[in-house]
């Protein structure tokens, strides 16, 4: 299997200016010795805002561990993370508990709502914990919530949405205190077709129009159609679509997909790429 | 701000009713103990109080009324009465009697009061019946089944009951006032008495005649009342105050362990949340501030329950049993109120540790 390390060469990629994540031979090793797992492996990658990366691979290859020392919840062994020009490896914690509350939104495959929380609260604490509380806090979420279609359901607990509601609240929460870079690990893999589907659209549509940056881990083809990048993450490391490799082809097997974009293709790339005229605005929850 | 720790709570109410359960019943458990021995201190000390007299004469080596002997010259209280600044002097007299009541024996502490000299109106008339009649205190009077004009035979001697009023209840001993005459009659122990009480002139500080009264009394002590009111008080109460403390620790304990139990519980089954509030930004502090709310919450919820219980049970518990006698005030309420706070902040202590170990990565895992 031929394989190849994809976005190294950092120097030549896009201007400083748009880059929102700049991760540079970011390596994290669980246990010592033998039993030694380098998880993520030297990895580079620079993603610009308005940016939807994909990052794919089978189970196992460090994409959610990847995703967790991005959105610094772990430490890396070593190498550097900086977003939107902040570098959190060296943050100490309660510096990168106010680095998540303003520069990151996350997204989970099982959505993480606080069940005893209805809807609105959901989003809401996100605002209190970033020091916006009372009335302004209950009109952002509000709006954020009616945005994505859920204006009826505002104070419905978890348990009485649906995995798509479950997952546009989730949504909204990520978004709520403005971040420049929001996390998705798995965002659609908890869903039927229709809603994941509502999920893949929200996502562009959220990296098109709001110019966040939005790095998803995911196994789900339909997210290929609206990434403008897509990753293949094997071994703690980034590596090229090797052509006869089923398990990739099980993966990526449409054309046009950007997997292993080499450093220069990403710099080509306009910071914000123009919206692609096969996506519609297809909102069923705006259809109302 | 969204309600993080009462929305929690309320979302499992069981749970929630099992926690104010078991702190209302520990504070309930603490109130009523703690009213009891104020009760009892109360009484002891407002009964000594309400006697005539600025000064108390007793024996050396006397503690109080009930738990201890007093035997003075019944000739000392002419030097007593001489002491610059001194008006008047009474004799105090007293032992526990045993009388029949309708072939039932009940006991009382039978006491007699005597002017012994001095200027002015005698005073503590209220403390002298009519000749053949006797004061007794209502806890005794309901326990006996007694009533006014009912009778009291002592071998015999009989008493009618001239008077049933609170006169003094100190656990299992309630006083009772024959006149001097029949005590003398029944108990007389020729040229002794038990004590004097002295009253002081006006503008004369009763301290200023404490060393006169025990330079002419030999083998006396000699007190303010107020000082002998609080030893005879401490002495009361001082005995089942280590018994009183250790119910107080068990019950502080039991609210303790139920509360510290529920919050535990309910942070466990919430550490996943928790791990959520840290990846979305919520500060270890703000955190904390949500187990310790929730703890308050319960405490004081279980508090204020507590509190309303404990005043109708002792309401309850003061007509079924008489000598059950409480009182509550609003400083102890107030320290019942810092141990309730304390018992939660105690409480929150292990739920913040597995709060603090909460690894926010861990809400990746599916």
């Amino acid at each position: 299997m031929t394989t190849m390390q994809v976005e190294r060469g950092l120097d030549s990629g896009p201007s400083s200016a748009e880059t929102i994540l700049d991760v540079r031979a970011l390596t994290r090793v669980f246990g010592a010795g033998r039993a030694a797992v380098r998880a993520v492996d030297n990895i580079n990658l620079t993603v610009r805002r308005g940016e939807l990366v994909l990052v794919m691979g089978p189970s196992g290859s460090g994409k959610t561990t990847l995703l967790t020392l991005i959105g610094g919840l772990l430490r890396p062994t070593s190498g550097t993370v900086r977003v939107d020009g902040l570098e959190i490896t060296s943050l100490k914690e309660r510096q990168l508990t106010k680095f998540r509350r303003h520069y990151l939104g996350f997204i989970f495959q099982s959505f993480n709502l606080l069940d005893s929380l209805n809807a609105r609260e959901n989003v809401e604490v996100a605002l209190n914990f970033a020091g916006v509380g009372g009335r302004k806090a209950r009109k952002r979420a509000t709006a954020l919530l009616t945005d994505l279609g859920m204006a009826d359901r505002l104070k419905a607990k978890p348990q009485t949405l649906s995995g798509g509601e479950r997952q546009r609240v989730s949504i909204a929460r990520a978004l709520a205190n403005d971040p420049q870079l929001i996390l998705a690990d798995e965002p659609t893999a908890n869903l039927d077709s229709r809603h994941g589907h509502e999920v893949v659209e929200l996502l562009h549509d959220i990296a098109r129009q709001q110019r966040r940056t939005i790095v998803i881990v995911s196994h789900d083809h339909r997210i290929r159609d609206v990434a403008d990048r897509v990753l293949w993450l094997e071994d703690g490391r980034f590596h090229e679509l090797a052509e006869g490799n089923a398990q990739q082809s099980a993966l990526l097997d449409t054309a046009g997909v950007l997997y292993g974009a080499a450093p220069q293709a990403a710099a080509a790339q306009p910071a914000v790429p123009p919206p692609r005229e096969r996506r519609g605005a297809w909102f069923p929850w705006r259809r109302a | 701000m969204v309600p993080i720790a009462r929305r929690n709570l309320l979302a499992d109410k069981v749970k929630l009713l099992v926690a104010v359960g078991g702190v209302t019943l520990a504070i309930v458990l603490i109130i009523v103990v703690h009213s009891l021995y104020q009760g009892v201190r109360r009484e002891m000390d407002a009964f000594i109080r309400d006697l005539p007299g600025d000064v108390w004469v007793v024996q050396q080596g006397t503690t109080d009324l009930v738990f201890s002997n007093s035997h003075l010259p019944e000739d000392a209280a002419l030097p007593i009465r001489k002491v610059e600044g001194v008006r008047q002097v009474h004799s105090l007299n007293g032992r526990l009697m045993a009388f029949e009541v309708e072939g039932r024996e009940v006991r009382t502490y039978v006491m007699a009061l005597d002017f012994a000299g001095g200027s002015g109106i005698a005073e503590g008339e209220e403390f002298v019946p009519e000749q053949g009649t006797i004061i007794l205190d209502h806890t005794f009077a309901k326990q006996a089944g007694l009533s006014e004009g009912d009778e009291l035979k002592f071998g015999e001697e009989s008493f009618t009951v001239a008077e049933v009023r609170g006169i003094g209840n100190v656990l299992v001993t309630q006083f009772a006032f024959i006149t001097p005459e029949a005590y003398r009659a029944l108990f007389d122990v020729p040229g002794a008495v038990n004590y004097f009480l002295v009253s002081v002139d006006a503008g004369v500080a009763p301290e200023n005649v404490i060393e006169p009264i025990a330079e002419v009394v030999p083998g006396s002590a000699v007190y303010t009342t107020d000082a002998f009111a609080g030893r005879a008080s401490e002495k009361g109460t001082g005995d089942f105050l280590p018994i009183i403390r250790v119910i107080l620790v068990i019950s502080f304990i039991v609210g303790l362990a139920v509360l510290s139990l529920v919050i535990y519980s309910a942070t466990i089954e919430r550490a996943r949340e928790y791990a959520i509030m840290k990846v979305i930004g919520a500060s270890p502090l703000g955190l904390y501030r949500i187990v310790i709310s929730q703890s308050i919450f319960i405490a004081v919820v279980g508090f204020g329950a507590g509190v309303g219980l404990a005043f109708g049970f002792n309401e309850v518990a003061g007509d079924l049993v008489p000598q059950f006698i409480t009182y509550i005030r609003p400083r102890d309420i107030a320290l019942v109120f810092g141990i309730t706070i304390l018992m939660s902040l105690v409480a929150s202590y292990l739920p913040i540790n597995r709060v603090a170990r909460v690894e926010p990565a861990s809400v990746f895992r599916a």
